[in-house]
C-alpha cells in the first residue's frame, strides 16, 4: 500500500514539473486547472482528443502471475458410503479434517478495452493465464490422521493420508471492470477494478498415494465462480509500453472437490484387504490473491 | 453367492432346507434346472422353488436319507449371468445326518466338523485357542460312557501330559468338550477317545488319539455387542437364506408348521485377532448368553389345543460357540474389494440349551442341541455388519419326536454399542423332577431328571453340586447329562429296586454364577418283590404280544379275531415290552439266521436271508430294535424271542426274574412252571416311511412291578391303572359272590380292583376333518391316533362264592388278560379332539378278556376270549416333568358276566361301572428314559 502511495506521489509530481514524460493530461485534474480561465467547451468523443490518451483502446499487458489462495474450507465430507468402509466411518463431515490450495506462478496476460466513457477512464480488462496447477493439500485431521482408523473395534491399519491430496489444471478466467483514478494524461495511472471470475478446473486427479494405492478414483471439480475487486497501476514507459502492476482477490470462490470411487487399502483387515469408501467430497473456498507484474502496450 | 449347506458340511440334519441364493433375481421358470443328486450324480427326487425374493432357489425339507452324501447341481439357466457356476457337476455337496444306532462299533466321523483323517491336514473349522471341540460319531452314544476320563474322553495338554479341565457335554452323536479356560494357541494337545465310550447297545469305540494344535486367533480381544436386527434396524433389504429372518420354522405334523421368532436380544462377541489368520477373522460368543424367542403355542397338528404354553423360549449358548468370518467361496480370488454380490462368510458353531418361560412348558421343551452349524453371510452395510446364518437342527417335541426345524439368525453389530444384554442376577429354581420328590416307583434303569427355570453350570454340577446318592448317603457313580434347563442324573449301572435313593443339590448355580441354596429330595425305585411266574410279553409292535396260532392268539379260541397282518413303517423301530424285568445277559441279538435269543430277519419264501443289522436297546422291561437301515417296504421280516421248550432257564433263552424262561403263550397259563414254550414269532412286512408320530404308550404308574399277576405285599396299589368291578347278582349254582375288599371306599359299592400294567404304541397321524368318534358323536377336526393292538395285564381279584349254599369259597382269578381286539375293518383308533379347550382322546376298545389261571372246584367258567367293549375317554395332558398322560376312563356301565358250568349252571353278574376303568396311558420320560 505504501509503494502505490508513493506511485501515487510520483505522478503527482511528474504533472508538475511538465517533464519530458507525460504522466498526466486530465484536465479535469483539480489541481491543474486555471481558475480564472473559464472552463473549456466540451470536446468530441475522439479517441485523441482527450490530454494524455493516445487513442489506442485496446491494450496488453503480459507477465506471470502470483496466484495465492488465502484458502480455507470447509471439513471433508463423505458420502454414500456403504459396505465395510461404513463400518469405519460415516456419511458426514469427518471432524477436524480440511484442505487448502498451494500457490502457483503463472505466465498471464491481461487483454483490456478502454471504454469510452467516464473520459476513458473504464476499462474491461479480461485476464488469461496459463493453466494453473492447483494442489490439494489435506488438512487437520485429515492429514494426520486415519480417516477409518477402527471398523468394528478392529484397527484398520488404513493410515493417515498425510499433505497431498491432489491435483487438477485450472483456468481461472477473470473480467474485471478498471476504473482508473487519474486521468489519462498521466503516466502514471493507478485503478480500481471489480469483476468476476470462474475457477474452471480440468484434469483433477487424486494423488494421494494412499488413497490411489488400490486404483485411481474419479475426481471432479465443479466450476467455481467468484468476484474480483482489484487495484493497481499501469506506468507508461514509453509511447504505448506500460509496465502494469496489480493485485486481485477473488472472493466468494469456493471450489467443490468429488472424489468418488475412493478404494483403500486396509492392511490390518486383510479379511476385506479393500474396501471402497464412497465419495469424499471437498469444498475450499480458494479466494485466491493474484498478484501480476507485466508488461504491455495499448493499441 | 450363498449356499446352505455351505460345500464338504457334514452332519447336516436331514430336515434341512437347501438353499441356493444368487446376487441377482434367478429366471424363476428355470428352477428346475437347479438339482439335488445324489453322491453318484443320479438326481433325487425333490422340487426346487424360487424364493419369495426371487433370489434363491429352496428345496423347502426334502425327504432326504440320514448319512448320505448329496449334491446340487445348478444349471446356468437359473441365472444366466451367473459368473461362478460348475459348467459340470455340482455347485456344492453334503452330507446329511445320521442319528439313529447302529449295529458296527461306534466311531468319529467328524471333529470340527472334518472328517478326522482330513482334520490335520485341511480342516473344514479349525481350530482356536477358544474352540470348543465339537466330535460327531457314527451312531449315538450311551451318554454313560461319555465322562472327563481318559478311558472315556480327554483333552491332555501335550507340555504336561496332564488333562485339561473342561467340560463334556453328549447328546446322541454328539459330544462338545468345552476347555474351562482357553486353549494356548501353538501348543499341542492331545485327545483321548477311549474304549469306555460305547453306543446304545454296548460296542465299544476303538481307541483313538488326536493331536490338536490351536491356531493363535486372539490378540487384545475385541469386543461387539451383536443383536438380534429389527425392523427398523440398518442392514441389507434382501435375506440371503430366502427365509423369514429370525424366525425358527418347526414343521412336524405333531404340532404342525409353527414358527418362533426371535425377541429383541443381544450377545457379546470377541474378535479375534484380525490379522492372525491372513483374513478369516476368528470370533468367540462365550457360553452362559441368551436369546430369546417367542413362545409356542402349542397345537396338535396345529389345530387341536394341547394345553401346553411355553412362554418365551430362551436360548442359551451352552459351551463357547466359535466361528470365523472368511471371504466368500464364490468371490473370485482377485475380486477386492468384497461386495454385496458375494458378502463374506459366517460360519458359526454352537450348543445351546433351549427352555421354556412357563413351567410346564419348561418341562416339554427343555433340550440341550449340540452342533448347530450356523452358516451364512455377513454384509457391512449402512454402519453395520449385518450376520444372517442359516441353521437347522432337530428340535425335540414333545419328549416323543424330532422336528426338523429351520432357524434364520441375524444379527447385527449394535451401531450404539450398548450393552443390551441383561444381566442375571437369580439363582436357578428347581420346577419339577422325575421321579417326584417322595414318590416310589422309579424304574431302576430310568435317569432322574432335575428340570430348574435356567440351565445350571454343568462345571460346577459335575464337581460334586449335583450327586446321587443311596440310602445311607454313600455317593452311586452317576453321570450328569444336560438337557437345556434340565439335567438328568443317569447312574452308571441300574438302581436297586426297592431301595431309596437322594438327589443332593449341593452346588447348584447358572452360568452367571448365581448359586441356589442347597437342597435334596429322595426316591424310592420300584419294589420288586420275587416271584414264580415267568416273564410274558405285554406289547410287541409291530405285532401280537402273544404266539399266534391261526392268527390269533395260541390258547385262545379258535373262534377269536385273527390279527391283521403285520407292517412296519421303514422308519419305525420294534418295540418289545414285558411285564417283568428281563434278565440282562439272557439276551442275545441274533447276528445270523437262528442264532440269538432275540431274532429280527429278513425272510424270503418262508426262509431266513439274514439277521438284520441293527442295534437292540435293552432296558429293564423292554426291548427296542433299530435297523441299520430303514425296513425296505414289502420285504418280510420275522421277530422273533426264543423262549424254550421248558419252564427252566437255559441257555439262549430269555429268561425273567422269576427265574423261568419266559412264557409267550400266556393264554395257555401264567403260573408257576408256565415258563417256556412257544417262541414268540411275529412275521412282518416293511412299509413305506410313516409321517406319523410314533410313541410307544405305557401304563403308568402300575402295580404288579414284578409281573406276578397278583399284588405282592411290597407293590403299591397304583389308581391309575386299574379296573374296579362290582358284583351286581348272582344265579344258578352260585348263591352268593363278593368281593371281599373294597377297592373304592368313595362309591357305597364293593369293588375288587384288577391293577392293569401293558403297553400300547401308536402313531399320531395327520389333521384330519369331519372325525365320526366312537362315541356316536363327531368333530370337526381330529388327530387320528392308530393303536397297535396290545395286551393287558390285569393283578387277580378274590371273589368269595358260595356254591349251592353249601360252601363259601374265594376264589382268584389269578392274572387275567385282557386283548385288545383289531376291528374287522382295519387297525385301532382313536381320535384325539379338541373338548372345550382341553385336548381329548376317546378310543373304543374291543377286548377279549381271559382268566385263564381262575379255578373253580369241580366247575369250570367261561372267562376265555370274553368280549368286552369300552368306550374310553380322557384327557390328553401334560405332566410337570413334561410326559404325556392320556388319562382314559370308560364312559359308559360294561356287564362282565361269568358263567360256571359246574353240576348245573351258575352265573355272577360283575359290572365294570361308568369312570371305574383306569387307564393312565404315558409317554415315557422325556429326558431321563432308559438307554
Amino acid at each position: 500500500m505504501k509503494a502505490l502511495i508513493a506511485l501515487l506521489l510520483l505522478g503527482r509530481v511528474a504533472y508538475a514539473d511538465g517533464g519530458e514524460i507525460d504522466l498526466s493530461d486530465d484536465t479535469t485534474d483539480p489541481g491543474a486547472a486555471k481558475k480564472d480561465e473559464p472552463a473549456p467547451p466540451p470536446r468530441p468523443a475522439k479517441d485523441k482528443g482527450r490530454p494524455g490518451f493516445s487513442g489506442h483502446r485496446f491494450y496488453f499487458r503480459a507477465g506471470v502471475a502470483q496466484v495465492i489462495p488465502l484458502s480455507s474450507s470447509r471439513e471433508l465430507e463423505l458420502a454414500d458410503v456403504d459396505g465395510a468402509a461404513s463400518l469405519a466411518v460415516k456419511n458426514g463431515p469427518i471432524a477436524g479434517s480440511g484442505a487448502d490450495i498451494a500457490s502457483a506462478t503463472i505466465p498471464a496476460v491481461i487483454i483490456g478495452y478502454t471504454l469510452p466513457v467516464l473520459h476513458d477512464r473504464l476499462s474491461i480488462e479480461a485476464i488469461l493465464g496459463t493453466p494453473l496447477n492447483v494442489k490439494f493439500h489435506a488438512t487437520g485431521t485429515l492429514a494426520n490422521e486415519s480417516i477409518a482408523p477402527m471398523a468394528l473395534g478392529i484397527p484398520t491399519g488404513v493410515p493417515a493420508l498425510g499433505p497431498e491430496l491432489g491435483e487438477a489444471k485450472a483456468i481461472p478466467p477473470v473480467v474485471t471492470l478498471v476504473y482508473k483514478l487519474l486521468g489519462t494524461e498521466h503516466a502514471f495511472q493507478p485503478f480500481l477494478g471489480l469483476g468476476a471470475s470462474v475457477l474452471f478446473q480440468y484434469g483433477a486427479k487424486v494423488t494421494n498415494p494412499t488413497l490411489i494405492e488400490v486404483s485411481q478414483p474419479t475426481m471432479s471439480i465443479a466450476p467455481a465462480p467468484g468476484f474480483v475487486v482489484q487495484g493497481g497501476f499501469d506506468l507508461r514507459v514509453h509511447k504505448g509500453w506500460h509496465l502494469r502492476g496489480d493485485v486481485k482477490y477473488i472472493a466468494g470462490m469456493l471450489a467443490r472437490a468429488r472424489v468418488e470411487h475412493i478404494q483403500v487399502k486396509t492392511p490390518s483387515l486383510p479379511l476385506f484387504d479393500t474396501v471402497e469408501v464412497g465419495t469424499a467430497k471437498m469444498s475450499v473456498w480458494v479466494n485466491p490473491l493474484i498478484a501480476q507484474l507485466g508488461l504491455g502496450y495499448d493499441f | 453367492m450363498f449356499t446352505f449347506p455351505i460345500d464338504h458340511q457334514l452332519d447336516v440334519p436331514v430336515g434341512s432346507n437347501i438353499v441356493v441364493t444368487f446376487s441377482e433375481k434367478v429366471v424363476a421358470s428355470a428352477a428346475s434346472s437347479v438339482k439335488l443328486v445324489g453322491a453318484d450324480g443320479t438326481p433325487f427326487d425333490a422340487t426346487a422353488t424360487v424364493t419369495d425374493e426371487g433370489t434363491g432357489v429352496i428345496f423347502s425339507g426334502p425327504a432326504l436319507a440320514p448319512g448320505t452324501t448329496y449334491g446340487v447341481v445348478v444349471g446356468s439357466a437359473i441365472d444366466p449371468s451367473a459368473k461362478n457356476l460348475p459348467t459340470s457337476g455340482p455347485l456344492f455337496s453334503f452330507t446329511t445326518r445320521s442319528a439313529t444306532p447302529k449295529s458296527a462299533a461306534p466311531s468319529l466321523i467328524a471333529i470340527q466338523g472334518t472328517d478326522p483323517a482330513l482334520f490335520a491336514t485341511a480342516p473344514h473349522r479349525p481350530l482356536f485357542e477358544t474352540s470348543t471341540i465339537r466330535l460327531v460319531f457314527s451312531e449315538p452314544i450311551d451318554p454313560r460312557s461319555v465322562v472327563d476320563d481318559p478311558a472315556s474322553i480327554q483333552l491332555v495338554d501335550g507340555a504336561t501330559n496332564m488333562p485339561v479341565p473342561a467340560v463334556v457335554v453328549a447328546n446322541g452323536i454328539h459330544v462338545s468338550i468345552d476347555p474351562v479356560d482357553d486353549l494356548a494357541a501353538g501348543q499341542t494337545y492331545t485327545l483321548k477317545l477311549g474304549n469306555r465310550i460305547r453306543d446304545l447297545d454296548g460296542h465299544t469305540f476303538i481307541p483313538a488319539q488326536i493331536p490338536l494344535t490351536p491356531l493363535a486367533t486372539r490378540g487384545t480381544v475385541i469386543k461387539q455387542i451383536l443383536r438380534t436386527r429389527g425392523a427398523t434396524d440398518p442392514g441389507p433389504k434382501q435375506t440371503r437364506s430366502g427365509a423369514a429372518r429370525n424366525t425358527i420354522a418347526i414343521d412336524k405334523p405333531l404340532i404342525g408348521k409353527t414358527t418362533s421368532n426371535l425377541n429383541n436380544s443381544a450377545l457379546h462377541a470377541e474378535l479375534g485377532n484380525p490379522k492372525a489368520l491372513d483374513g478369516p477373522i476368528a470370533f468367540t460368543i462365550r457360553k452362559g448368553q441368551r436369546l430369546t424367542a417367542s413362545g409356542l403355542d402349542v397345537k396338535l397338528d396345529g389345530a387341536i389345543p394341547s394345553g401346553l404354553a411355553t412362554g418365551d423360549i430362551q436360548i442359551e449358548i451352552l459351551t463357547d460357540a466359535d466361528g470365523r468370518l472368511y471371504r466368500n467361496p464364490y468371490q473370485a480370488a482377485g475380486q477386492r474389494p468384497e461386495n454385496q454380490n458375494a458378502p463374506v462368510y459366517v460360519d458359526l458353531v454352537l450348543d445351546v440349551a433351549v427352555y421354556a418361560t412357563d413351567p410346564g412348558g419348561n418341562a416339554v421343551l427343555a433340550q440341550t442341541i449340540l452342533g448347530i452349524q450356523a452358516t451364512g453371510t455377513a454384509v457391512a452395510t449402512d454402519g453395520v455388519l449385518a450376520i444372517e446364518t442359516v441353521a437347522a437342527m432337530d428340535f425335540g417335541l414333545l419328549g416323543i419326536a424330532t422336528a426338523p426345524s429351520n432357524f434364520v439368525m441375524e444379527l447385527i453389530t449394535d451401531p450404539a454399542g450398548v450393552p443390551a444384554v441383561d444381566s442375571d442376577t437369580a439363582a436357578p429354581t428347581m420346577l419339577a423332577s422325575y421321579p417326584e420328590a417322595e414318590t416310589d416307583g422309579q424304574p431302576v434303569g430310568a435317569g432322574i431328571e432335575v428340570i430348574f427355570d435356567e440351565p445350571i453350570d454343568l462345571a460346577r454340577a459335575n464337581a460334586g453340586g449335583v450327586r446321587l446318592t443311596d440310602a445311607s448317603n454313600g455317593d452311586v457313580a452317576a453321570v450328569i447329562e444336560s438337557h437345556g434347563a434340565a439335567i438328568v442324573v443317569r447312574p452308571l449301572a441300574p438302581l436297586k429296586y426297592s431301595s431309596r435313593y437322594h438327589i443332593v443339590l449341593a452346588d447348584v448355580a447358572d452360568q452367571s454364577g448365581n448359586a441356589a441354596v442347597g437342597t435334596t429330595f429322595a426316591f424310592s425305585t420300584e419294589a420288586l418283590q420275587n416271584t414264580n411266574i415267568p416273564i410274558t410279553v405285554s406289547s410287541v409292535y409291530p405285532g401280537a404280544a402273544c404266539t399266534l396260532t391261526g392268527g390269533h392268539c395260541t390258547g385262545g379260541k379258535s373262534s377269536d379275531d385273527s390279527y391283521h397282518p403285520f407292517t412296519l413303517p421303514a422308519n419305525e423301530p420294534i418295540e418289545v415290552g414285558f411285564t417283568q424285568p428281563l434278565v440282562a445277559n439272557t439276551i442275545a441279538l441274533g447276528t445270523a439266521c437262528g442264532k440269538g435269543t432275540v431274532r429280527v430277519e429278513e425272510f424270503a419264501g418262508g426262509t431266513c436271508k439274514a439277521a438284520v443289522p441293527g442295534t437292540l436297546i435293552r432296558r429293564d422291561r423292554s426291548l427296542q430294535f433299530v435297523p441299520d437301515v430303514p425296513w425296505t417296504p414289502g420285504t418280510t421280516y420275522r421277530l422273533s424271542l426264543i423262549s424254550g421248550n421248558n419252564s427252566g432257564c437255559d441257555a439262549n433263552e430269555i429268561c425273567g426274574i422269576s427265574g423261568d424262561a419266559a412264557s409267550f403263550d400266556p393264554l395257555n397259563g401264567m403260573t408257576n412252571g408256565d415258563g417256556g414254550g412257544n417262541n414268540l414269532s411275529i412275521d412282518f412286512a416293511g412299509a413305506p416311511a410313516s409321517t406319523s408320530t410314533f410313541m410307544v404308550a405305557e401304563t403308568t404308574p402300575f402295580t404288579d412291578i414284578n409281573g406276578s399277576g397278583t399284588v405282592d405285599g411290597a407293590e403299591a396299589l397304583r389308581d391309575e391303572n386299574r379296573a374296579a368291578l362290582r358284583i351286581t347278582d348272582h344265579s344258578g349254582i352260585v348263591t352268593n359272590a363278593q368281593f371281599n375288599s373294597d377297592c373304592d371306599p368313595s362309591t357305597p359299592e364293593h369293588e375288587a380292583c384288577m391293577y392293569l400294567q401293558g403297553g400300547m404304541p401308536v402313531e399320531m397321524g395327520e389333521l384330519s376333518t369331519s372325525c365320526p368318534l366312537p362315541d356316536g358323536s363327531s368333530a370337526a377336526s381330529c388327530i387320528p391316533v392308530k393303536i397297535s393292538a396290545q395286551t393287558m395285564y390285569a393283578t387277580s381279584i378274590t371273589m368269595a362264592a358260595t356254591i349251592a349254599g353249601i360252601a363259601t369259597i374265594n376264589t382268584d382269578t389269578k392274572t387275567s388278560v385282557m386283548r385288545v381286539r383289531e376291528p374287522a375293518g382295519g387297525p385301532l383308533m382313536g381320535y384325539i379332539v379338541d373338548r372345550n379347550g382341553t385336548p381329548t382322546m376317546i378310543t373304543a376298545l374291543e377286548l377279549y378278556m381271559d382268566a385263564h389261571d381262575m379255578s373253580l372246584p369241580l366247575s369250570s367258567h367261561d372267562l376265555h376270549s370274553k368280549p368286552m367293549s369300552l368306550i374310553l375317554v380322557g384327557p390328553v395332558t401334560f405332566l410337570a416333568d413334561g410326559r404325556i398322560a392320556i388319562a382314559l376312563t370308560n364312559t359308559a356301565d360294561v356287564e362282565i358276566d361269568v358263567n360256571i358250568s359246574s353240576i348245573t349252571a351258575g352265573q355272577v353278574k360283575m359290572l365294570l361301572a361308568k369312570d371305574q376303568m383306569k387307564l393312565q396311558l404315558l409317554s415315557r420320560p422325556i429326558r431321563g428314559v432308559e438307554r
